[in-house]
């Protein structure tokens, strides 16, 4: 009789390889054009997580210009765009130029899928720092990853402000504290987004952030709105996968917004409210960031710290929570002060609604679908009163 | 060993004495029964041909032993049909597009001269570009670099036109790898063969059109998930009603093996896909047997030799289950899981490319064991880029040989009977019902729950597993599933497991972790498509907008928007008559498709009027 083994007859060890580090790697994958054909990058993502890095996927169908956003608003120490459809060499030197012009053409661009041998120097050429094709070891490109680490300087090599704010976030989250000369400024409003793992925070947030800037720009009003998310931290590894941008479409958002994904152990959100006035401060007039909305790790029922930290706090849940509501009033459910019924097009919807009237007193319960863009007008008036 | 020698030729009698004693007095014996050496074989063996009955040692093995033993019968795990290739060999269909429409005309036009003469069925299949296959015009600015590159780009009528401009689609039939846009796609095929004068009742041919392993793999999706299987099923209806020779969804485990799933994910996961269909096209109150035996699949077939000819030895048998026992189809060939078969693009290696031949020749020897309908083999060029005229060449070339030269056509399902085989099927079949069954959970049956199952599939009753247990009511599991993302994360873990027992060492790849070369000269050329292509795409596409009567194109995707959400079509354009015979159902988009294309509409135009009633899908969860 046959069985099957569901596990590697050796695994991949997960283990801190970058603790000697100057910081810790903060690595941006991305796949560039129409490809979907994510096999290879999604084993990447996991292995240079199982290897302490920082990794931060942009999700499919990026341009050029999106991914350069998105490294530099991460500070990332190397872009890797996988690449299989063939398309590299009109989409490598782009993305060179694209960083450069946002900033940061000291973020070196690494790229492997699918390239033949004669384009290689073309890319190199082109911008590119190095080049993978297939068959390359788990361990060489977290050699290659580690190899891109240089220490970071207190200001980047432009005089770009959000590439600037990006850096100076990374040093406070580091805990090296203030840049000399950067200005501080708490925004306007900040508001929380908490709730369990799945509940829909992140395309919450991604459609709440897009839904301020169309009413800005429809109402002809300047200000825009940053995003803080939080994604938890291996224990073993110190190694975290962040994965919540990929739910913004940068394609169209472009630098409207500002989004910083960061990975802490449990609730640390200590660098928190000094992350927030350096978003504040970073920008002026109608380019100033006047709405930060914080998505928490999501780490669930006793997730409450982030009520000291906003001005608002919006609690999602999802259909099928009801008896979670019976049980848990002392707990996150204490902490709203708006509720949020997310996937309200799932069996269960009445349930929740009915369940949270008796524990919600005046506090507003918003029925969203998120991943249609429904109530989230409502929320955000929501959390903006 | 029941093979017969030339002295006992099976069902030809020989004269023993006379001047013509030793040759056969009828008929010549059919060459495709004998051996090199002359032995003449039969064109099946099973219990039933040894006299006595089967060996002791055989009895045991197959549940199936008995009538149901030989191909060609109930559940068909032996084969569908009793003289397997001998009756009708696979059909050789080699996926080919690159750049403009023209270029990928002259290698289909190449393709067909190169089996010219022999008895091979040659079919075409075509590869459309990104652009396309995401239901892009070539002049939309996300495609910047793309146009060309991976298959050819198609935009509009015209390029239908020129696509298969010379080839008689009435005879050849002509596959189409496309499911996000597959509807509008097929409607300009459709269109096209109109105006060509190609009566749609001659028309052959598949259209992949299967949208729900892009949710769980390939990620060539456009709408939410339950928009999308509503557009499978008007495909299905509308084949049903007017192109009835034409395999409306080939139902796809390729592209989910690619991505990393096991074999036995591969199996459940495809048919269980399937099954999504099959319940969505009976709750639209099509009846089973009108569209399923249009229905077909297409498999991987991977390095593990003996798992890739089980897997479709247990796709059949689970397929004719299913369909008589969960669904009551009654017609046999609803029963029937035909399948289109590719060797394993994943398993190629861009090191010492010239071993790819030999990967691909032992790919497609387990795929024609297994019994597969139709065979596509890579070139072994793909992990470098589109494959050269001479690499595809090669790849057809290793299907002739194995058809014409080493004789495993002679027989159906040689390795039947044989204790691995038939308990690797059995295995491989329990393990694909238990995760169907476990998707399965995650829909919800009016006319069905979990504690009313009998049997668990444990020991040798994997007949009454509860996953072929009746039901005939839309659970929506599969769109359930991948809400869930649990096909991406079954997925997901599969490869990286792989991936991490190629990092130790525990798996060997030739060239690559093992016997590796060094700095190796890459001993091949490769295809190169220039950037021209785009260029001239974009231009020929703003030259046809410029040409064409803008009003018709708006009433056009007016009436496609209409009927999107269920209303009647605004406009009457009058350049369709689907005749008399059985209406469709009222919100089937396919007639307004078909018109869209007659009108000139672009792909990008029908595809964003539809994107406009169901919205565009940013997919699911990643991990």
């Amino acid at each position: 009789m046959t069985t099957s083994l569901n596990v590697p007859t050796t695994e991949f060890e997960k283990t801190d390889r970058c603790a000697d580090l100057p910081h810790r790697p903060r690595v941006l994958l991305g796949k560039m054009g129409l490809d979907g054909h994510d096999r290879g990058v999604k084993v990447i993502a996991r292995a240079l997580r199982d290897s302490g890095v920082h990794v931060i996927y942009s999700g499919l169908w990026q341009t050029p210009r999106s991914l350069a956003v998105s490294a530099r608003d991460e500070d990332c120490d190397v872009v890797c765009a996988s690449m299989m459809s063939n398309s590299h060499l009109v989409l490598g030197p782009r993305l060179v130029n694209d960083l450069r012009d946002l900033g940061r053409p000291d973020i070196p661009v690494y790229m492997g899928g699918i390239l033949p041998q004669e384009d290689i120097p073309k890319l190199i050429e082109g911008g590119v720092s190095r080049c993978f094709t297939t068959g390359v070891g788990l361990l060489d490109i977290v050699e290659a990853v580690r190899g891109a680490v240089k220490p970071r300087p207190a200001s980047v090599a432009s005089s770009h402000a959000v590439a600037q704010l990006a850096r100076d976030i990374s040093q406070l989250h580091d805990a090296k504290g203030f840049r000399a000369g950067a200005k501080r400024r708490r925004p306007t409003r900040v508001v929380g987004i908490t709730g369990s793992p799945g509940a829909g925070k992140s395309t919450l947030v991604a459609q709440l952030a897009s839904e301020f800037t169309r009413r800005n720009k429809a109402e002809g009003r300047g200000g825009r709105c940053a995003v803080v998310a939080f994604d938890p931290m291996s224990p073993i590894t110190s190694g975290a996968l962040l994965g919540d941008r990929l739910r913004v479409d940068f394609n169209t958002m472009g630098d409207s917004i500002y989004y910083r994904s960061l990975a802490i152990s449990g609730e640390d959100y200590r660098a928190l409210p000094e992350i927030l006035e350096l978003i504040g401060g970073a920008c002026d007039g109608p380019d100033a960031f006047d709405l930060v909305f914080v998505e928490t790790v999501g780490a669930g029922q006793n997730e409450t710290r982030i009520r000291q930290h906003v001005d608002r706090t919006a609690v999602v849940l999802t259909p099928g929570m009801g008896d979670a509501v019976q049980m848990d009033k002392a707990g996150i459910l204490e902490i709203a002060d708006v509720f949020v019924c997310n996937k309200a097009d799932h069996p269960g919807e009445s349930d929740l609604v009915r369940d949270l009237r008796d524990v919600a007193g005046k506090r507003p319960i918003i029925e969203t679908i998120a991943t249609k863009g429904q109530g989230i007008e409502e929320l955000l008036a929501a959390v903006m009163g | 060993m029941s093979t017969s020698t030339p002295d006992r030729l099976s069902g030809v009698s020989t004269p023993a004495t006379g001047p013509d004693a030793g040759k056969p007095a009828t008929a010549r014996v059919d060459p495709n029964a004998v051996t090199i050496s002359g032995l003449v074989l039969d064109p099946s063996y099973g219990p039933n041909t040894i006299a006595g009955g089967p060996p002791e040692s055989l009895k045991h093995i197959d549940r199936d032993l008995g009538n149901n033993s030989q191909p060609g019968t109930f559940p068909y795990t032996r084969g569908l049909f009793p003289q397997g290739y001998r009756t009708r060999l696979w059909t050789m269909r080699q996926f080919a597009g690159f750049g403009s429409a023209d270029d990928t005309n002259k290698r289909f036009k190449y393709l067909l001269s190169q089996a010219k003469g022999t008895n091979a069925n040659t079919g075409l299949s075509t590869a459309f570009d990104l652009p396309t296959l995401m239901g892009r015009d070539s002049d939309d600015p996300l495609c910047v670099g793309e146009v060309g590159k991976c298959g050819v780009a198609i935009d509009t009528i015209e390029d239908m036109h020129r696509l298969y401009a010379d080839i008689p689609v009435g005879e050849v039939t002509v596959s189409q790898t496309i499911n996000g846009p597959a509807a509008v796609i097929w409607a300009m095929y459709l269109a096209h063969a109109m105006q060509r004068g190609i009566s749609w009742s001659t028309l052959g041919g598949t259209l992949q059109n299967d949208i729900l392993k892009e949710f769980h793999s390939q990620n060539e999706f456009i709408y939410p998930p339950e928009a999308s299987v509503k557009l499978v099923v008007d495909t299905i209806e509308f084949q049903s009603r007017h192109v009835p020779r034409w395999n409306s969804v080939s139902i796809s485990g390729y592209h989910i093996r690619e991505a990393g799933s096991t074999a036995t994910q591969e199996l459940a996961f495809t048919l269980r896909d399937g099954m999504e269909y099959v319940e969505a096209c009976m709750e639209r109150g099509l009846l089973i047997d009108d569209f399923a035996p249009r229905l077909s699949f297409f498999f991987n077939s991977h390095n593990e030799f003996f798992e890739e000819l089980c897997k479709l030895r247990a796709a059949r048998r689970i397929w004719a289950r299913v369909m008589r026992d969960r669904y009551g189809a009654k017609n046999e060939r609803s029963w029937f899981m035909k399948t289109h078969v590719q060797t394993a693009g994943c398993s190629l290696t861009e090191q010492q490319p010239l071993n790819n031949i030999v990967r691909v020749a032992y790919q497609a020897m387990a795929a024609v064991l297994g019994g597969c309908q139709s065979l596509h083999t890579d070139s072994m060029d793909e992990t470098l880029g589109l494959p050269t005229e001479q690499a595809v060449t090669v790849a057809l070339r290793t299907q002739q040989i194995l058809a014409h030269e080493t004789g495993v056509t002679r027989v159906v399902d040689p390795l039947g009977g044989s204790w691995f085989i038939e308990q690797l099927t059995d295995t491989m079949e329990r393990e694909a019902l238990n995760f169907i069954n476990e998707i399965d959970q995650m829909g919800t049956y009016a006319d069905w729950n979990a504690t009313r199952s009998r049997g668990d599939g444990a020991g040798d009753t994997l007949a009454n597993h509860p996953a072929y247990q009746s039901r005939r009511t839309f659970g929506k599991s599969v769109v359930s599933g991948i809400n869930k993302g649990y096909f991406r994360r079954k997925i997901a873990e599969a490869s990286y497991r792989f991936s991490e027992e190629c990092e130790a060492g525990d798996r060997i790849i030739v060239g690559v972790n093992a016997y590796a070369e060094g700095n190796e000269e890459r001993p091949i050329d490769i295809l190169k498509i220039g950037e021209q292509v785009e260029t001239e795409q974009c231009e020929r596409l703003a030259a046809f907008k410029k040409r064409r009567d803008a009003s018709q194109v708006a009433k056009a995707l007016d009436n496609i928007r209409d009927v999107s959400q269920g209303r009647p079509a605004r406009h009457a354009l009058g350049v369709l008559n689907l005749g008399p015979g059985p209406s469709l159902h009222a919100t089937n988009v396919m007639p307004a498709l078909v018109e869209g294309a007659l009108c000139n509409c672009t792909l990008g135009e029908m595809v964003q009027a539809m994107a406009d009633v169901y919205a565009r899908y940013s997919g699911g969860s990643e991990w």
